[in-house]
């Protein structure tokens, strides 16, 4: 069994012959064809490119069509910094700078870069019928960040009507992008990583729960992506109700195996990126991938990168990780191999 | 209930030491909120709080720093190093810097090396911090560092951000690493408080 049909059985907690890989390939995606993030993130015929060959490169079971979260804040307004190496990043908040909520317009499919999306959608779908698709949208409160700043943060305090009228309306765009027909839509809210569980239950919560159970009304599956560390949030995520949740490297796996499990929920991570995929040699991420096969088990997880490629991660060390999760053999030689990482002082 | 403004207010009108509302008042809260903070016990949210109830408390203080009736530790220039936007991180080290007690001059982000040699020049004492949060800016850590420490060899370097880690921060010559806000405030209060 292979890609969207080898995800589906893992999204729904059955026993797989071996974990679905998906690769978040994003800016890496230029690499792979020579060009810098700036120009491969503005072009549906680059990114169709770069990921066709990332397929051909890492067979992935499931990839995102676009690994890009500032989609979302460009439409609406927010300046962003190009860069050669990286994702732009957002350079001006308009509600910091006197924008009104209500002057904000939910997105239409000619907005900004969905053209782009819907493009590269659909011709990935028509060369890759059998691989599942992810569509990344912005999470509520990460998108409220880019709108907002940093005072985000204070106004939870001192004017929470003000961050919960945000709120519904970053969860109403972000439902706007499950038009893009993907198999697999993940809200991607690293920022929510930086607040406590209750925060997140009364800013988090109300607002990421309904798309999930939109998704599921469309018959579509959903998973729950966040950056960074958010331990502390695992539960709550879950207790948000998607099909799955995947996670950064600094949360333990088989602490978050062990709640997802319990409410039933599948999960996937969390291939360490800079100090493995990326600075790492081949057999630092064998033996980095072998970690999390054993960890993860068969039954509900997807293997998966921590967060979102970094551009310059070596080939070779993708395809090594690629190899063992298709090949018990080298899994089980890669088991037995004694092992200093090459990153050791 | 009164917060940090209002009781800094009072106490200044009721006669107390400026010094001691800093260091017995301001200080002690910023450093519990820092410790808990690392501990996983509190998150961003509450720390800005923190810093921006001590942050209004110090406007009514600032005179005092002026006219050197209290004193601040020592000063502390920061900034995300050059090609990177990315400031919360930053600005959460700032304010706990400055709540305990430090004067901060903070560069903002995407700073050079030449930006932060001229604040030295300004404030020749200050211990400077960087930060970086992507892969492809934390090299430019080691370029700003070796140049600061060409120009004022003596000058003290702290380094942190998601991708960066002691063996990196040995590797760049940089005198400190730390993984949270209060591991920068206990290596500053080591070094020169």
């Amino acid at each position: 069994m292979f890609g969207l049909k080898l995800i589906e059985e893992a999204l729904k907690l059955k026993e797989v012959s071996r974990a679905p890989w998906v690769p978040f390939v994003g800016v890496h995606g230029g690499k792979l064809i020579g060009l810098d993030a700036t120009e491969f993130l503005q072009s549906s015929k680059h990114i169709i490119h770069g990921i066709t060959k990332a397929i051909q490169l890492y067979k992935p079971d499931g990839i995102p069509v676009m690994f890009d979260l500032q989609v979302e804040a460009e439409i609406l307004g927010c300046n962003l910094a190009w860069s050669k190496d990286n994702p732009p990043a957002v350079i001006s908040h308009p509600l910091a700078q006197g924008v009104d909520i209500i002057s904000l317009n939910l997105p239409s499919i000619t907005d900004g870069r969905i053209p782009i999306i819907l493009e590269v959608t659909r011709e990935l779908r028509k060369n890759n019928p059998d691989i599942a698709l992810y569509g990344c949208i912005t999470g509520p409160f990460t998108l409220a960040l880019h709108l907002l700043g940093t005072d985000i943060f204070t106004k939870m305090f001192e004017d929470p009507e003000y961050i919960a009228e945000l709120m519904q309306f970053c969860s109403e765009f972000g439902v706007k992008f499950l038009e893009a027909g993907c198999d697999v839509i993940a809200v991607v809210d690293p920022m929510t990583s930086q607040i406590d569980p209750d925060s997140f239950e009364a800013f988090g919560s109300p607002y990421v729960k309904p798309i999930f159970d939109f998704v599921r009304l469309r018959k579509k599956y959903s998973s729950f992506f966040v950056c960074g560390h958010a331990q502390q949030n695992i539960e709550v995520m879950c207790d948000c109700m998607p099909d799955n949740i995947s996670i950064d490297e600094n949360i333990p796996l088989d602490y978050v195996k062990d709640i997802a499990l319990a409410k039933r929920i599948s999960f996937g991570g969390n291939l360490k990126l800079s100090s493995v995929l990326l600075l790492g040699n081949e057999l630092d991420s064998r033996k980095e991938a072998l970690f999390c096969l054993d960890l993860g088990g068969k039954k509900g997880f997807i293997i998966a990168p921590g967060c979102g490629l970094p551009m310059d991660t070596p080939i070779a060390n993708l395809q090594a990780v690629t190899e063992l999760i298709y090949d018990e053999y080298i899994q089980q030689t890669t088991r037995e191999m004694e092992h200093t990482s090459s990153l050791e002082p | 209930m009164d917060g940090a403004d209002e009781i800094t207010i009072e106490l200044i009108k009721n006669g107390t030491e400026s010094q001691d509302i800093l260091t017995l008042g301001l200080m002690p809260g910023m450093e519990r909120i820092g410790i808990k903070f690392r501990e996983n016990k509190v998150f961003v949210p509450q720390v800005l709080m923190s810093a921006k109830a001590v942050s209004t408390a110090m406007i009514h203080l600032k005179p005092y720093f002026a006219s050197g009736a209290a004193k601040q530790k020592g000063t502390f220039i920061i900034g995300t190093v050059l090609g990177d936007l990315h400031d919360i991180g930053k600005n959460l080290v700032a304010m706990m810097v400055e709540g305990n007690g430090y004067k901060v001059i903070d560069l903002g982000t995407d700073v050079s090396s030449d930006k932060f040699i001229a604040a030295l020049k300004e404030n020749p004492d200050a211990t400077i911090g960087l930060s970086a949060l992507l892969t492809t800016t934390m090299v430019n850590m080691e370029s700003i560092t070796k140049e600061i420490k060409t120009v004022l060899p003596g000058t003290l370097v702290t380094v942190g951000g998601a991708p960066i880690n002691s063996e990196f921060c040995n590797k760049i010559g940089s005198d400190n690493y730390s993984p949270d806000p209060q591991g920068v405030v206990e290596f500053l209060n080591k070094k020169i408080a």
